[in-house]
């Protein structure tokens, strides 16, 4: 087995080969290569869970489940898409559970409330305020479209992957927020 | 509308809205080093365990557990079923063109596979319940429940399979 990475706690910077070829070589019993793809993936992972539970400890603990998951499904894992679209529904389930068992839903919050991720509190003052509040205006599925586009930086396609909906659901969806985001008053100087 | 399929801004998506997007999320999780070295620790046993494993397996087999063809008799076949042997080879075909054909249409050989991993579990459970409340049900294979539709009992149902199987630790 190759040696492990690992460092006084500290992850060797990236590993060179792709998602497919990390998980190519971890289903093959490369420890290394699932270490790489944890590296590429590990803080996306975090600020997701961390956008969703809202909590530092949770959003820490739904990390290492989100992993552990990952790691079972080795020596047969097949990725066929993208591994943050793979990666996306796990996070939310798990953030999702983790939230319910520590107890920390709050009157009228919706589980399509919490799915949009962006109930963390997180609020920047000023002009950015506006924004948060135009878009907690939108419909969930445009709100969560929008997150993924401009905060994660997703493209269309794994967007698609990581909802589960076609590539056409994903534009109209996202189409439909700018329009909606671009006649608010408020929030005029963003589109000028 | 024309929209870039890539990570590319494009004029439906100013920039500066772009820049507020992302300024909403300034604040970023910390990871500790104890939570990585924890992650690598269970990828070494993980793998580690996974190596015995197939060691056990590719040992060698013991020799009277072998089987030795000379000795075994020759199978006689029924002349009325020797009439049919002359299909076989079509009838195998069909079936497996069939399968193929199956298996291409519902793009997963397994049925609740939603993610197509290769593994049925919880987040199949999830994704297949969320598909079902938006009414996206065509071109899914996950009636695993066979009642003939697909719908929350099939959800229900691949939950209840994930939770025996993790629970017996497979």
């Amino acid at each position: 087995m190759p040696p492990l990475a690992c460092i006084d706690g500290t992850l060797n910077p990236a590993d060179e080969r792709t998602d497919l070829e990390l998980v190519a070589a971890a289903n093959g019993g490369d420890a290394a290569a699932f270490e790489g793809l944890y590296a590429r993936h590990r803080d996306w992972v975090a600020n997701l869970a961390y956008r969703f539970c809202g909590d530092r400890e949770l959003a820490l603990d739904v990390l290492q489940e989100a992993f552990l998951y990952l790691l079972k499904k080795f020596p047969h894992f097949e990725l066929r898409c993208e591994l943050r679209s793979f990666l996306y529904p796990v996070v939310k389930h798990l953030a999702l559970n983790a939230r319910a068992k520590a107890g920390r839903f709050e009157t009228g919050e919706s589980r399509e409330e919490l799915f949009a991720g962006l109930e963390a509190p997180r609020v920047e003052a000023g002009a950015d305020e506006g924004l948060r509040g135009a878009l907690a205006k939108l419909p969930v599925q445009q709100r969560e479209t929008v997150v993924l586009r401009f905060m994660d930086g997703m493209d269309l396609a794994e967007i698609a992957a990581a909802l589960e909906v076609p590539l056409g659901t994903v534009k109209s969806r996202l189409h439909h927020a700018l329009e909606a985001l671009r006649k608010n008053p408020a929030l005029k100087e963003f589109f000028e | 509308m024309k929209m870039d399929d890539r990570d590319q801004p494009n004029s439906d998506e100013p920039q500066k809205l772009r820049d507020a997007l992302r300024r909403l999320e300034k604040e970023r999780l910390f990871v500790p080093g104890t939570v990585d070295e924890a992650m690598v620790r269970a990828a070494q046993e993980h793998f580690g365990q996974k190596k015995d494993v197939e060691a056990e397996e590719s040992s060698p087999v013991p020799v009277e557990a072998l089987v030795f063809h000379s000795k075994l008799k020759p199978v006689k076949i029924d002349p009325r079923v020797r009439r049919w042997h002359k299909w076989l080879p079509l009838a195998a075909s069909i079936t497996i063109a069939a399968t193929i054909f199956y298996f291409a249409r519902t793009g997963s050989a397994l049925a609740g596979d939603l993610n197509r991993d290769g593994a049925v579990d919880v987040i199949d459970a999830m994704l297949l319940a969320e598909r079902v409340e938006r009414g996206e049900r065509s071109g899914l294979s996950a009636d695993v429940n066979n009642d003939g539709r697909i719908d929350a009992g099939d959800s229900e149902e691949i939950l209840a399979r994930a939770v025996d199987l993790e629970r017996s630790g497979s």
